[in-house]
């Protein structure tokens, strides 16, 4: 009971700030559930990093601020909202004539589902087996854990236990939020610790099929959210104690909110991408170095495309500027005042790391199914709609990112991960999501293209007068 | 001929004993039958292959019985057979194996053209049902990381490594051999995709495919994709006409939809035969858990698990450290470091604390402390004191009052 309450208090103060931000109500239902804890548990990590680099210890006292502001901006919330009609939900009619579920259409949605809920419950499995199995998880991401939770706070400088004892400069973000789950249930446990990567897994496929299902239809949705949680080397990280999975997790949920801000022009999402950004980047040096970069390159290219005035796009982008620097500055200071530094390394040049990785890709390993083929396939079948912006707003940040990931084992010392067959595999793994989603919303569009129009989402002039502003809207 | 049975004595004298009888028995057996072709590996197990098996150190006893080689395992038992092979033409291994560990693995390495490296292989999960099976495996589809095939040439020895403590493995049957025919061949290809993987958080960097008729079966279907593709997409610009691009029930319009279905049936293919070892995964650690003593294993970590829990409700509440004996070769030191914090785990050689010591032996060939108050690190007495808990015969907690010395800390 104590563990389930450990989560829900989290999600119910990240709902309280999703809320706060997003007055319309433009996210309902799954989507703001897994925004919810996204966002809450990303946000007492933040708040427990503070308070515990200024030296206050985790006990009910310092922690219950947290809480009680989350529970006055819920308050907020409800009373603002209250007798407001929720806008109509927008959703892609594949067609008027296709409303009918045929019989095979049943048993395909049937089958997707059973297949999913066997990965779910694989995994589960798995979360409550194994204890802490190996090497990172065991040196480094569940040991800062389990010392943050011993010390019930993050120790001075100098000592053992200092930001959790290990590795100083990866970011305490998950092990923050795993030693509140100790904290909380009075004990230490494995596997209530790896039950925060098991949520977020379950949080990640609600929040594919959910956001998913605005383009395409429910099958597609299912379709791709059964790939999505289906994919071998993912199932095995969300019941592990590494991060790759997290940080793919906060990848996509960043990116989704920016693609959002993209089509609606609405600055909620830019807020919550700036939120969902800088906890990224305090799960792993890599949110930091590579998409952090990824998310703002790809913003300033949706702002270059945006038909809106100057004025507007300096001020978006100060917004998410000033945002990401808030939430971020924190754990930046850290490392600056403590020289803590992001474990650098060569820039060498390795074509050959290239081979090594189609290798991996087509050849010698099952970690991602045929995914990159298929990949390629679709984008090669169904090119007549790779210019749709739609696609774009979710295409752009995948191929950054997956870019980004190249550069580092092509461009650098790392490049002896992929030949060893390492950490090659898991690096590319954060853009799997992103990418899946994308090439869901492609097949979606190309599938519908020939049935007839959807619902105004794919229209262009809506969206630039989306961007223009509400009031044009 | 019948090698002695284990009996419950210091392991260093235990070993000693075996060496000698398998040296004599050796020297004995090879004068005798030294026309005998011991070079080839195949079928039954005999008393005169035995004597030229290598024991390692993880092997408590080995012995012959009703055509059957019995071995009792001290901590993963291995055993290496010395071939003369020409690995081109025989490359099916049979083994037929029962064993009493609730989560099995074994691991096979070689020797091939007089390289003096081992070559790591997969690891097989074996069943845990504790009965008999019998398991093929095509060492061709093993390949090194550049992909180049390993099992080639002229091979000059084998070792099976049985991952656990403290089992009895029984062997009737091992071969490597040519497959008798195409149907041998066939089947042996298909064996090796009925065989399961293991899939353990040891999998964290990669998930392997299963491999059929020695090629990668996801190789295969990212070819066969790539292929029904290239064939719709011929199909297509053959069909193509004016109208059929208005038309949207054309072939050229449903070509998404069709190629969808390809990539659904493609993914789905690999996809059930990943269920299939998530499965034998699941199966095999729920049936570990409902094994004897309720004492759950995990592949090579054994009861470690089991073991740290009864190191934590032992040691007094406010121990600051201790020093851990562990199996030569094993990488525990880092789970006990943190299984056990804030208790801080030594090495067995680190400088002496001023307050009382306490040894956590666990499974560590060599150490041990029979009743007299005195720890023994083979025949050497590191410690006196008394033992304060023990988990199984050769994993326990010994609390040191003296040093050898016979100072007092």
């Amino acid at each position: 009971m104590l563990t389930i309450l450990a989560f829900i208090l989290p999600t119910l103060v990240g709902y309280a700030v999703v809320r706060t931000i997003d007055r319309e109500r433009q996210l309902r239902g799954l989507e703001i559930t897994a925004i919810s804890f996204a966002t809450g548990s990303g946000c007492l990590a933040l708040y427990m990093f503070v308070i515990g680099i200024i030296g206050v210890g985790y006990s009910f006292l310092t922690l219950a601020p947290f809480f009680i502001g989350g529970g006055v901006l819920l308050v907020r919330a409800i009373k603002t909202n209250k007798g407001e009609k929720d806008p109509p939900t927008r959703r892609v009619n594949p067609g008027g004539k296709q409303n009918e579920r045929t019989g095979l259409l049943r048993v395909a949605t049937y089958i997707l589902t059973l297949l999913i809920i066997w990965k779910v419950f694989f995994v589960l499995f798995n979360t409550l087996s194994y204890p802490t199995y190996f090497d990172d998880a065991l040196s480094t991401w569940d040991f800062k854990a389990k010392v943050i939770y011993t010390l019930a706070g993050l120790g001075s400088k100098g000592t053992a236990g200092f930001l959790g004892g290990s590795m100083l400069h990866y970011p305490p973000g998950t092990a923050l939020f795993k030693a509140w789950l100790g904290l909380f249930t009075g004990m230490w446990s494995d596997r209530v610790a790896h039950l925060y990567p098991f949520t977020l897994y379950v949080a990640m496929l609600a929040l594919f099929f959910s956001s998913l299902r605005r383009h395409v239809s429910g099958l597609l949705s299912l379709l791709f959210c059964y790939m999505l949680a289906s994919v071998p080397l993912l199932t095995l990280h969300a019941s592990s104690g590494y991060v790759d999975f997290i940080v793919g997790f906060y990848l996509l949920c960043s990116c989704l909110m920016l693609a959002r801000w993209f089509q609606t022009g609405s600055d909620v999402f830019l807020y919550l991408t700036a939120i969902l950004a800088a906890i990224l980047a305090f799960t792993k040096n890599e949110g930091m170095v590579l998409f952090i970069p990824v998310i703002v390159v790809t913003f300033l290219i949706f702002l270059r495309f945006a038909r809106i005035s100057k004025e507007d796009k300096t001020k978006k982008a100060a917004i998410l500027g000033i945002c990401l620097v808030l939430f971020t500055a924190p754990w930046l200071a850290v490392k600056i005042i403590y020289g803590l530094g992001f474990g650098g390394i060569g820039l060498e040049f390795h074509p050959e790391a290239l081979s090594a990785m189609l290798r991996m890709f087509f050849f010698d390993e099952g970690s991602f199914n045929v995914l990159w083929a298929a990949a390629i396939m679709l984008l090669i079948v169904n090119r007549k709609h790779l210019t749709n912006k739609i696609f774009l707003s979710y295409f752009t940040p995948a191929v950054l990112s997956l870019l980004a990931i190249t550069a580092v084992f092509v461009f650098t010392s790392g490049s002896q991960w992929v030949e060893l067959k390492t950490t090659a595999g898991r690096t590319f793994l954060t853009a799997v999501p992103l990418l899946l989603f994308s090439l869901g919303t492609l097949t979606g569009l190309a599938l519908n293209h020939g049935e007839g129009k959807t619902h105004g989402v794919t229209d262009l002039t809506i969206i630039l007068k989306k961007i223009k502003g509400k009031k044009e809207y | 001929m019948r090698l002695p049975p284990n009996l419950n004595i210091p392991l260093r004298s235990i070993l000693l004993k075996h060496a000698i009888t398998l040296m004599a028995a050796f020297v004995f057996l090879a004068a005798l039958s030294a026309g005998a072709n011991a070079t080839q590996l195949s079928g039954e197990i005999n008393p005169q292959r035995l004597t030229l098996w290598k024991y390692s150190k993880g092997v408590s006893s080995a012995r012959f019985q009703d055509g059957r080689l019995i071995m009792k395992g001290l901590w993963d038992p291995e055993i290496s057979v010395p071939l003369s092979l020409d690995a081109d033409t025989n490359y099916i291994l049979s083994l037929t194996v029962k064993t009493t560990n609730a989560s099995p693995l074994l691991r096979i390495r070689w020797k091939t053209d007089g390289r003096t490296r081992f070559f790591r292989t997969m690891e097989v999960p074996l069943s845990p049902d504790t009965q008999w099976h019998t398991y093929k495996f095509d060492l061709r589809s093993i390949q090194d990381l550049s992909g180049k095939r390993l099992w080639s040439g002229h091979a000059s020895k084998i070792t099976l490594t049985f991952f656990g403590f403290s089992d009895t493995i029984e062997i009737s049957e091992l071969s490597i051999a040519a497959p008798g025919g195409f149907t041998d061949a066939v089947s042996s290809g298909w064996q090796s995709f009925l065989t399961p993987s293991a899939i353990t958080p040891l999998s964290i960097n990669h998930t392997p495919t299963p491999y059929i008729f020695q090629l990668p079966f996801v190789f295969l279907l990212n070819c066969l994709l790539v292929l029904c593709v290239l064939i719709i997409s011929i199909c297509c610009f053959i069909r193509r006409s004016p109208e059929g691009r208005r038309n949207k029930f054309s072939f050229s319009a449903r070509r998404p939809a069709i190629v969808l279905a390809v990539i659904i049936i493609v993914w789905l293919a690999f996809d059930l035969r990943h269920i299939y070892d998530q499965a034998y995964s699941v199966r095999t650690i729920k049936s570990a858990f409902t094994a004897k003593a309720e004492r759950g294993k995990f592949y090579n970590l054994n009861d470690f698990y089991g073991f740290s829990d009864f190191v934590k409700q032992t040691l007094p509440k406010g121990t600051k450290s201790f020093k851990f004996h562990q199996p030569p070769g094993s990488p525990l030191s880092l789970q006990m470091k943190y299984r056990l914090y804030p208790t801080r785990s030594l090495s067995p050689d680190s400088p002496v604390p001023k307050k009382a010591i306490y040894h956590v032996v666990y499974k560590s060939p060599g150490v041990m402390a029979p009743p007299g108050g005195l720890l023994y690190r083979g025949r050497k007495i590191i410690a006196h004191g008394t033992l304060v808990g023990k988990y199984d015969d050769y994993s326990f907690i010994f609390k040191e009052t003296q040093t050898e010395q016979g100072q007092k800390p």
